[in-house]
């Protein structure tokens, strides 16, 4: 019967968690009128879907636990259904009552002694985090963990970089569905709501091949907080202001459930932003409106369940209007300029250049489990991505949008859990998946990304497994086909230039002079696994390996793409040979933990096979002036580094925290650097609390990246009748920004729980440009920024 | 009998969880044959696009008071496609010669061609033509057209040379620039919409 202690039943949490996460709760079930221990008690971790039972002695165990909020619930036959919340900050042991009669659901505050140390497990993102960063995009959020960083084209449209790789290099799930929303685009931000996820989950390698075996880069995986199963109908709701920008947001959640395990859920967001603006100026047309919809309604009995939701966002962001250019010697002013070129009052009007993006979601899902045999969880997800980008255009056209793709996508995935003796976890899955992209061509602008269908199938199996009481392994494995079909329209000339009338003869449909049109259809199979252990020395220290490969297919702009992309100025070219990219890499973690200090290392190595960059290969006239080419190449490239977090509690109200980040990034045969890779980052902080006020001081530094590749070229300026050098290469200096953050509860009343939040950024209004920001040629930075948010739970 | 009810619910339990495992299964296949067959309906391709931003074609008349005619002309087809657009002038211009301009722009990809210049006189206030000169030559240009606000536009100039040589003249448009300007590029700021180089000789 001791061995039922260990028997852990359903399924499974990313593998990577276990390096870094290594929180065990245990505790005893116990019946409420006498104290008796309750064997045979289901346990089950909602949001890790991790269950066990209770021992003849009432005893229970989890092991490798994230910091965080989980909602814990615990059958048994003789007792009704209870949840609980507890708040895991250190090793915890708790005694669970079950009892009767429903009670109030409880917040267990599971304390333990390093109380007043900041989260270690940086790769998590708590629900108090998301809910101080309300206004904050996804990407804007997840670059707070140490090794990931905002690739960002302007200070709204933000993707997650995890090591520097980025777009669809890093997989973004969302509520169990994976994000199919254009990702492949470098100023094509995530359309998602961080109001809505209760947790953020950051995996910074290919591990977690449950959810795709492409994400070279890592995850980010987006968790909606668990419904109880009770009579209960509490909300939430959160309000921010802020000076830079002039504006705010305002999210409200209603949550209604049932003892009967009924359950519905509405949310909404809003947010409206004007003009930014950088230390010294306005930054012209950088506002944005946005507002996100969600709703879902479900039954949970513990044993099955179903649920049905809809999510939609809608975004409008207006692209700095200085950045529109109209080829080489335009460029070359721009950069040379030490302000934007075009300046105006504070606006909250958007007017072009601008994205409209809608993005829906609607899922259907339902499982069924058994104790004895396990669980099994079937879904439907159809997503609709709509997006619109408006250039300044001439004429009749220019209410026009240059860019008009409407992306569908119908996924289905059907999970087992099976229930195995000597297995932490086990599970299986196949999916399904057909996307269509349709691209207008009433746009009057030659399609940058073609007519596209493609067909996803995907097969996985992973387990995890104790050996013994400090030991933990596991290992996955994953099969992906795709096939792509496409309708593309080719330049005749580039067509032949590249000689794809040979190579790909077949593909030809229909020459029309100038342009050709083309039929392009590819199969790719994919293998991808993963293994890794944990392994706890003693009490403080843990070390942990992950050893993965991964592999990505070419994506439509890295095959298709053939002409103007105009944020960029330059003409780009994709390649039609192009083969997936292969991936392994190699994560070691170390961790120190005490009561004082707790101190983690986790260096990695991966090596990328026919990683595809882009780089310029000449320069192009065209009636516009010249224009310089970027080109797509395959080769063999080498990524390493580490992050470092360190906390440290002088006393249980003063802590200290460090995050330290570092990657390089080569060619494994010409030793040139990659572009766009982060410089190092430190950040250093002081958190004290005083009252029940809590405080901290943080200096964010970024060495400037001194390892980039010379890709500035030379046009000729009629002006001046000089041929000039345009520097599209040199990364920005260094910078040092100094953030303050305040936040307490408010205690004037029993039924409403509220709390407040004010956060200064860049407290000094420094001055300073990203390397990772593809607006730095033009425009510096946002200035300091205050933001007071207020949040209530009822 | 404790026993066999025991047994019982382990039985049903069992049936139970099979029943719906053959389901989920079953949904499973069934959806994803219906995902992939019933998606892949049309194969038609879709519309070519028709691109009505892309000038294709500037042609420069100059006239001179003589009645002598040359065209300056630069034509590239593909846009911004991988063909350098072609470019000519039709004839060497004259010492001391004054020549009224004329500026057409057109866009071949479509036909019949469209006329763009009419657009730009339409928005003539968001417009505006210069004209810069290199090398070893010497002339001087005028605005002969201008704006509802009484800005140049510079469809039509006027050409004066002078002495004989040999240089170039660049024709550039600029779409939202600074007006009223300095007259000069960098002054102008604004969005380069065509920009053509021609060779000039002047004997």
């Amino acid at each position: 019967m001791h061995k039922l202690f260990w028997v852990l039943v359903l399924s499974i949490s990313p593998f990577s968690q276990a390096q870094i996460c290594d929180l065990t709760f245990a505790g005893r079930i116990l019946d409420q009128h006498d104290d008796s221990a309750l064997s045979h008690a289901l346990i089950s971790i909602e949001e890790l879907n991790v269950s066990t039972f209770s021992d003849q002695d009432g005893r229970f165990s989890f092991d490798h636990l994230c910091l965080g909020t989980y909602t814990l619930s615990v059958i048994h036959a003789q007792c009704n259904a209870r949840s609980f919340s507890i708040k895991l900050k250190d090793n915890s042991f708790k005694t669970l009552k079950l009892e009767h009669h429903y009670e109030e659901l409880n917040e267990v505050l599971l304390s333990g002694s390093s109380e007043g140390l900041v989260s270690a497990a940086k790769e998590v993102i708590d629900a108090g985090t998301i809910e101080r960063s309300s206004n904050q995009s996804l990407g804007d959020l997840v670059s707070e963990v140490t090794g990931v960083s905002g690739f960002s084209f302007g200070n709204t449209v933000i993707k997650p970089s995890i090591h520097g790789l980025h777009s669809s290099r890093v997989t973004i799930m969302n509520n169990g569905v994976r994000m199919e929303d254009q990702e492949w685009g470098a100023e094509h931000a995530p359309n998602v709501d961080v109001n809505l996820a209760h947790s953020i989950e950051i995996i910074k390698n290919a591990s977690a091949l449950q959810y795709s075996g492409d994400a070279i880069g890592g995850f980010v995986i987006l968790k909606p907080q668990r419904i109880p199963i009770k009579d209960t109908l509490y909300g939430k709701a959160r309000l921010s202001a802020q000076d830079n920008g002039r504006g705010g947001s305002a999210h409200v959640g209603l949550i209604k459930s049932t003892a009967m395990g009924w359950y519905g859920s509405v949310e909404g967001t809003f947010k409206k932003y004007g003009d930014f603006n950088a230390p010294e100026y306005s930054l012209s047309n950088t506002g944005m409106n946005s507002y996100a919809l969600a709703g879902k309604l479900g039954f949970n009995e513990f044993k099955r369940g179903f649920e049905l939701s809809y999510n939609r966002l809608e975004n409008t962001v207006g692209i700095l209007r200085a950045s529109h250019l109209g080829g080489a010697q335009d460029q070359f002013v721009a950069i040379n300029s030490p302000e934007p070129l075009i300046i105006n009052d504070f606006t909250y009007n958007i007017d072009r250049p601008k994205q409209e993006v809608s993005h829906q979601i609607m899922s259907a899902k339902a499982f069924v489990k058994s104790d004895k045999f396990g669980r099994i969880d079937l879904r439907y997800d159809f997503q609709k991505n709509d997006r619109l980008e408006y250039d300044i255009r001439r004429g009749s056209d220019q209410n026009k949008a240059s860019l008009d793709l409407d992306l569908q996508t119908h996924a289905v995935s059907l999970d087992l859990a099976p229930k195995l003796v000597g297995f932490n976890s086990l599970k299986t899955g196949f999916s399904g998946r057909y996307l269509k992209n349709k691209s207008n061509p009433n746009t009057g602008v030659k399609r940058l990304i073609p007519d596209y269908k493609r067909y996803d199938l995907g097969f996985y199996a992973l387990a995890t497994k104790s050996l013994n009481n400090d030991l933990v392994v596991d290992a996955a494995v994953r099969l992906d086909y795709m096939r792509i079909e496409s309708f593309k329209y080719y330049y005749s000339a580039l067509w032949t230039q590249r000689g794809y009338d040979t190579t790909f003869a077949a593909f030809e449909v229909e020459d029309l002079g100038t342009q050709i049109l083309t039929a392009p259809k590819f199969n790719y199979l994919n293998p991808s696994a993963s293994l890794g252990t944990s392994w706890a020395l003693n009490e403080q220290n843990r070390l942990s390996m992950n050893l993965s490969l991964g592999a990505r297919n070419p994506n439509p702009s890295e095959l298709f793409s053939e002409g103007l992309h105009h944020s960029a100025s330059r003409i780009e070219i994709g390649d039609l040979r192009f083969k997936p990219e292969i991936a392994k890499n190699l994560s070691l973690g170390y961790r120190y933990q005490n009561t004082k200090l707790n101190f983690s290392v986790n260096p990695f190595v991966r090596l990328i096979d026919r990683f595809i960059l882009i780089e310029p290969t000449g320069i192009q006239q065209t009636i516009r002036g010249n224009f310089q080419v970027w080109s797509y190449r395959q080769t063999d490239v080498s990524l390493s580094g580490l992050d470092m977090d360190t906390q440290y509690a002088f006393t249980n109200k003063f802590g200290f925290q460090q995050q330290f980040s570092l990657v390089k990034g080569y060619e494994l045969e010409t030793k040139t650097p990659l572009i766009n890779m982060p410089g190092v980052n430190m950040i250093n902080a002081l958190n004290y609390t005083y009252k029940q006020i809590e405080m901290r001081i943080e200096s964010d530094y970024t060495w400037r990246q001194n390892e980039f590749p010379d890709t500035n070229f030379e046009a000729f300026i009629p002006e001046t009748q000089t041929i000039e050098l345009i520097d599209v290469s040199t990364p920005p200096e260094a910078y040092h920004l100094m953030n303050l953050t305040f936040g307490g509860p408010l205690n004037f009343s029993e039924k409403f729980n509220f709390s407040w939040t004010l956060d200064i950024q860049n407290v000094f209004n420094t001055a300073y440009r990203n390397y990772l920001n593809g607006m730095r040629f033009y425009a510096d930075e946002l200035g300091r920024n205050v933001l007071i948010s207020l949040t209530s739970t009822f | 009998m404790n026993n066999s009810k025991n047994q019982n619910t382990t039985n049903s339990k069992f049936l139970n969880f099979t029943t719906m495992k053959n389901y989920a299964l079953y949904s499973f296949i069934l959806l994803t044959g219906l995902l992939f067959t019933a998606c892949s309906d049309d194969d038609t391709p879709p519309a070519q696009v028709d691109e009505e931003e892309v000038i294709t074609t500037l042609m420069v008349t100059l006239t001179s008071n003589t009645g002598q005619t040359i065209t300056l002309n630069s034509q590239d087809l593909d846009g911004d496609g991988p063909n350098d657009p072609t470019i000519s002038v039709s004839a060497p211009l004259s010492v001391a010669t004054t020549y009224s301009g004329v500026i057409e722009l057109f866009n071949e990809t479509v036909s019949p061609a469209e006329p763009v210049h009419e657009e730009v006189a339409e928005e003539s206030a968001e417009h505006q033509f210069f004209y810069t000169q290199g090398g070893n030559i010497n002339v001087t240009t005028n605005y002969e057209d201008f704006d509802g606000n009484g800005n140049p536009l510079g469809l039509s100039f006027s050409l004066s040379t002078t002495s004989a040589g040999q240089g170039t003249m660049t024709f550039t448009l600029r779409h939202e620039p600074l007006k009223p300007n300095d007259g000069t590029l960098s002054g102008a700021g604004g969005e380069t919409d065509l920009s053509v180089t021609f060779p000039i000789t002047i004997e």
